[in-house]
């Protein structure tokens, strides 16, 4: 029971952190665009939290119980607030400037094979074994009914399972380099990605897989609106609205959104429907309690522990995440979280069949460093992801690819921290390997930039003058003609 | 805003820093404390005759389904009836008053099907455990005429195979005559009695050990009884105002280093 001014100051905090996220799409795009896997996520999780504290008591069916009313909106706005913050100052208009006069403008020349072009041979080589293997295997889960984790696939279906999101990243840097260096949209690109998210559509998969492909996609091409969009130009919408002012344009932008939340949408009732086998309005019930308590219901309960009943343990906490985890190779802090909220006979039970509950963030830093000292820390991990995802901009603008890739890399791990509230992925070697990696790239970038040389060169080999190849080339072009 | 220069944009985020961090403060000022309780009650067991007299399962079950209860306890009669027989503390009675009848949950155990988690909030802990008695005894009277209806039609069936038993048994007596002729007639007629009075006499054993399975509604003692508080809504008014703290630093912090930029200091001289 929360009283009517408490009512106020949640819908208060609430609106804030979305007028805040109107604010960066209406002028600061580029952090909404290189940011959108997260933010995404973030405001999906605040309008969670708002429902369960405005519409609260609601019955959440993983935690068997109710949860709501109560103010944890006020705390996680603050938290998202925080943790967004640094990238007003990572991406201030000075920097984007700078990176814009130093971006790398210098296209292939006929008779050159680029970066993208390997990219793009590559990448049609690996679907269409991907494709080939799904058929080949004759049982399609889409068609058969089969759930997206009970499919095994082949080795090719496995990898790309686990690095879609770097592929899907890589097709976007460049995407977003064609349109640098040769002022042209690559279709190639849009093609390979619309290519992989068929795939994942016949895989079983519902949402998570488009919006993180799309999302990964659409990082590198932050760094086109660097170029492209300037403040003086006023807001990103009307902006947009004169870029796009062709009915075509705007028929074709909308119809393309159509047809992704419609694919979207027949996606999840099938899966709901058809694969656990859920009728009337069981389908709906499990669609809404996924969109509105399953994404804060670990927070809110988190929320309820540290701030309503004051029973913060931060030693356990430490214990149990770093020390004697669960589940020392997975997400710890989740583990943690569900330990604390239904107890270890049923976290035992999910964690055993491979399942766990969502959310982690920001309520993970409230239950390791209490109520008050958790700020700064949100603050700290702010600053480190904005700077990350700056070099991610900066690379794809200048054309440092390989800092670009890597400063991803380094950066899921504060991804999947903010995703599932994971901090354990900073106590790996492999994860301090990457950072070393990532720092040597820059430096030798650095030091190869002095002398106009790239890491990863952008042309990879002159087209041959003479033999066969040179023939079908030249054959190709005058038949265009 | 486009044409604002950082300067003023900084302070203007600062200033609206300081409007939320006095929005929290006057919004989200504490209210008086509360407890909370949660405890489990066990649902007591009845037997259901037939299953028990058709051996096909042990024939026990639950005084009432658990979401039966948990229906009874949501509905706002029931509440209301808590709230109305409560003996609460007079200083804290209105209050607690309030707060049960608002807070007053059941929920479904799903590891156990006979136990029923109850929570509630009151404005003392004195009033967590009025409510909780009440709520106890209400359902304990309940649950006792159930269980008491159930003993006494079990006790009239253990009664009726009781006395078809002795019957029975009678009849075998008579039917073994010493002076009687051995006939097919008699040793069938014997064989029958005899088989009735074996099946009688082991329906009434099974009835007799069920019935040592009844028990009541169980409610744990008070003093095993969680009850935690106070609880109050300062924590999160000061972890607000601590990160909006937080929030005026940076700014003040960036502001700093806008005002000392040797770069902008060259541009402005």
């Amino acid at each position: 029971m929360i009283s009517s001014s408490e009512y106020i100051a949640v819908l208060l905090f609430g609106m804030s952190f979305f007028v805040f996220l109107f604010y960066l799409l209406s002028w600061r795009p580029v952090i909404l665009v290189s940011f959108f896997f997260i933010i995404f996520t973030l405001a999906w999780r605040m309008s969670a939290t708002m429902f369960i504290d405005l519409a609260g008591p609601v019955y959440s069916s993983q935690l068997v119980r109710d949860i709501g009313p109560g103010t944890a909106t006020i705390i996680h706005s603050l938290a998202y607030i925080i943790s967004l913050v640094p990238f007003l100052y990572y991406f201030r208009s000075e920097a984007i400037e700078e990176w814009r006069a130093d971006a790398q403008r210098n296209g292939a020349i006929r008779g050159k094979r680029t970066l993208s072009d390997i990219t793009f041979l590559l990448s049609l080589i690996f679907l269409s074994f991907l494709f080939f293997d799904l058929v080949r295997r004759g049982s399609i889960p889409l068609f058969h009914r089969i759930e997206r984790f009970n499919y095994a696939g082949g080795s090719a279906h496995r990898w790309m399972n686990r690095y879609e999101n770097f592929v899907a990243f890589w097709w976007g840097l460049m995407f977003t380099a064609e349109y640098i260096r040769q002022r042209r949209i690559d279709w190639r690109m849009l093609a390979l990605l619309f290519a992989s998210a068929v795939y994942a559509l016949l895989t079983g998969n519902r949402f998570s897989a488009f919006y993180s492909q799309c999302s990964f996609f659409l990082t590198p091409c932050a760094a086109i609106i660097a170029l492209k969009y300037k403040s003086s130009d006023g807001s990103l919408l009307s902006w947009i609205n004169r870029r796009f002012a062709s009915r075509v344009a705007r028929l074709a932008t909308a119809g393309c959104l159509v047809v992704a939340a419609g694919t979207i949408s027949f996606a999840i009732y099938n899966n709901l429907a058809n694969v656990r086998g859920f009728v009337g309005d069981d389908i709906w019930r499990q669609a809404f309690d996924r969109t509105l308590i399953q994404p804060s219901e670990i927070g809110w309960t988190s929320y309820e522990r540290v701030f309503e009943a004051n029973q913060t343990e931060p030693s356990v906490a430490f214990h149990l995440l770093f020390e004697d985890p669960l589940e020392p190779d997975r997400n710890t802090s989740i583990q943690y979280l569900m330990l604390a909220t239904i107890g270890e006979p049923r976290t035992h039970e999910h964690l055993s069949r491979g399942f766990q509950f969502a959310g982690g963030f920001p309520e993970i830093f409230f239950e390791l460093f209490g109520p008050y000292l958790a700020w700064p820390f949100l603050l700290g991990t702010g600053c480190i992801t904005a700077a990350l995802t700056a070099y991610v901009v900066r690379g794809a603008l200048l054309g440092n690819y390989a800092s670009a890739f890597l400063s991803l890399y380094v950066l899921y791990g504060f991804y999947v921290m903010y995703i599932g509230g994971m901090l354990n992925f900073a106590t790996t070697r492999t994860y301090w390997i990457k950072i070393a990696l990532f720092a040597m790239t820059l430096l030798i970038e650095a030091s190869l930039a002095r002398v106009g040389l790239p890491l990863v060169p952008w042309v990879i080999f002159r087209m041959p003058q003479g033999g066969w190849l040179a023939k079908f080339a030249s054959s190709r072009s005058q038949n265009k003609r | 805003m486009k044409t604002l220069p950082l300067f003023s944009k900084i302070v203007i985020l600062a200033l609206l820093t300081l409007c939320a961090a006095g929005a929290v403060w006057l919004l989200c000022r504490p209210g008086p404390p509360v407890w909370r309780l949660t405890t489990i009650f066990h649902i007591g067991s009845i037997i259901y005759p037939a299953a028990v007299i058709d051996g096909t399962s042990s024939g026990k079950g639950t005084i009432e389904q658990p979401r039966t209860v948990i229906a009874l306890i949501s509905t706002p009669e029931f509440r209301e009836a808590v709230v109305g027989t409560s003996e609460f503390q007079q200083r804290t009675a209105a209050l607690s008053r309030r707060l049960v009848f608002a807070t007053l949950r059941p929920h479904d155990l799903d590891s156990n099907y006979e136990d029923v988690e109850i929570d509630l909030a009151a404005a003392s802990a004195a009033d967590c455990l009025a409510a909780y008695r009440t709520i106890a005894r209400q359902i304990a009277r309940r649950h006792a005429v159930l269980l008491d209806e159930n003993a006494k039609q079990l006790q009239t069936v253990i009664d009726d195979y009781r006395e078809r038993s002795m019957q029975l048994k009678k009849w075998e007596d008579a039917a073994i005559k010493p002076d009687d002729q051995v006939s097919t007639e008699s040793a069938r007629r014997k064989r029958d009695l005899g088989a009735a009075w074996s099946e009688s006499s082991e329906r009434l054993r099974r009835l007799e050990a069920a019935k040592l399975s009844l028990e009541p509604t169980t409610f744990p003692p008070e003093s095993e009884v969680y009850v935690s508080g106070p609880l109050t809504n300062n924590t999160v008014r000061l972890s607000a105002i601590a990160g909006l703290a937080i929030l005026l630093c940076v700014l003040v912090l960036t502001l700093g280093l806008e005002v000392r930029s040797p770069g902008r200091w060259a541009a402005r001289t």
